[in-house]
């Protein structure tokens, strides 16, 4: 049993390094994003560049929708049509990879280079 | 036997879904993806992998996945949970196999592949691998969850170790 428990301590030891690992990885590849494109399905609907500002855009398939603001090179969502509001809350994005989701209404912001 | 065996099986199939239900009482663990849970009913599972079987821990995981997919999410929820429920079943029976693991690191292994599963289906389903950035969160979720899971597992097979009941469906 105690070897077990050893063996269950190494396990969450490599879990955890296994994943700030990749995390560091994510972030070591970060590097400020020149575009700003808007998934809608999966499909671009949007790009725009992340250094000219814009005032809330709406992005919308018809039913549901989700508004975004860019300025001062970081862009983010400031309402959203979406029951859970988790992209309105989520915090400004700017680098490249860097995405807010919209699961409810499949709609996907990410920067891009 | 048989009967005993079914019997016993349906309660169980029947605690995950009023596990499944408390589960969207509580608020959601990991703000970036919605729809990803904890995974409370997990503790039924892990019992039915230790106590029965894994055939009947796949059986109750599927019947368990559909119907709370019905009942309580959308297709998307479903999908989560089906690929999260697969991967983290493959993964404890594989670990639980090894016998190198004690139940609550055989959980915990469950309740980061179960994370993993989910992440991997919104990877798919929203066509963008950037959800990858939220791996670090899922694992810490997973271990959290996994313990927890893990711990009233463990509790629930000391418990029903002296059941008559239980002892006599192998
Ligand atoms: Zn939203």
């Amino acid at each position: 049993m105690k070897n077990k428990i050893k063996n269950d301590l190494i396990l969450v030891g490599v879990i955890l390094l296994l994943s700030v690992l990749s995390f560091g990885i994510f972030k070591a590849l970060l590097r400020p994003g020149n575009s700003v494109v808007v998934l809608v399905n999966g499909e671009e609907k949007h790009r725009f560049s992340i250094n000219e500002d814009l005032e809330e855009f709406i992005v919308t398939d018809g039913e549901n929708s989700n508004t975004i603001v860019i300025k001062d090179s970081e862009v983010w969502v400031v309402h959203a049509s979406c029951p859970d509001k988790i992209c309105a809350s989520h915090a400004p994005i700017k680098n490249e990879g860097e995405a807010i989701v919209c699961l409810p209404n499949k709609v996907v912001i990410t920067v891009t280079k | 036997m048989k009967t005993k065996r079914l019997v016993l099986l349906g309660v169980l199939a029947a605690c995950t879904m009023v596990l499944s239900y408390l589960e969207t009482l509580l608020p959601p663990i990991f703000q970036a993806v919605p729809g990803i849970k904890i995974g409370l009913p997990n503790v039924i599972i892990v019992f039915i992998l230790y106590r029965f079987s894994l055939k009947d821990a796949c059986a109750i995981s599927l019947i368990k996945v559909l119907s709370a997919g019905i009942l309580f999410g959308n297709a998307m929820t479903l999908l989560y949970s089906f690929s999260g429920a697969v991967l983290s079943l493959a993964v404890m029976f594989i670990l639980k196999k090894t016998e190198q693991f004690s139940l609550v690191g055989v959980s915990i292994a469950g309740g980061v592949s179960h994370n993993l599963g989910q992440i991997i289906a919104a990877i798919f389903l929203l066509q963008s691998a950037q959800i990858g950035y939220y791996m670090i969160v899922l694992a810490i979720s997973g271990v959290i969850s996994g313990t927890i899971i893990g711990l009233l597992g463990a509790g629930l097979l000391k418990s029903t170790e002296k059941i008559k009941l239980f002892n006599q469906i192998n």
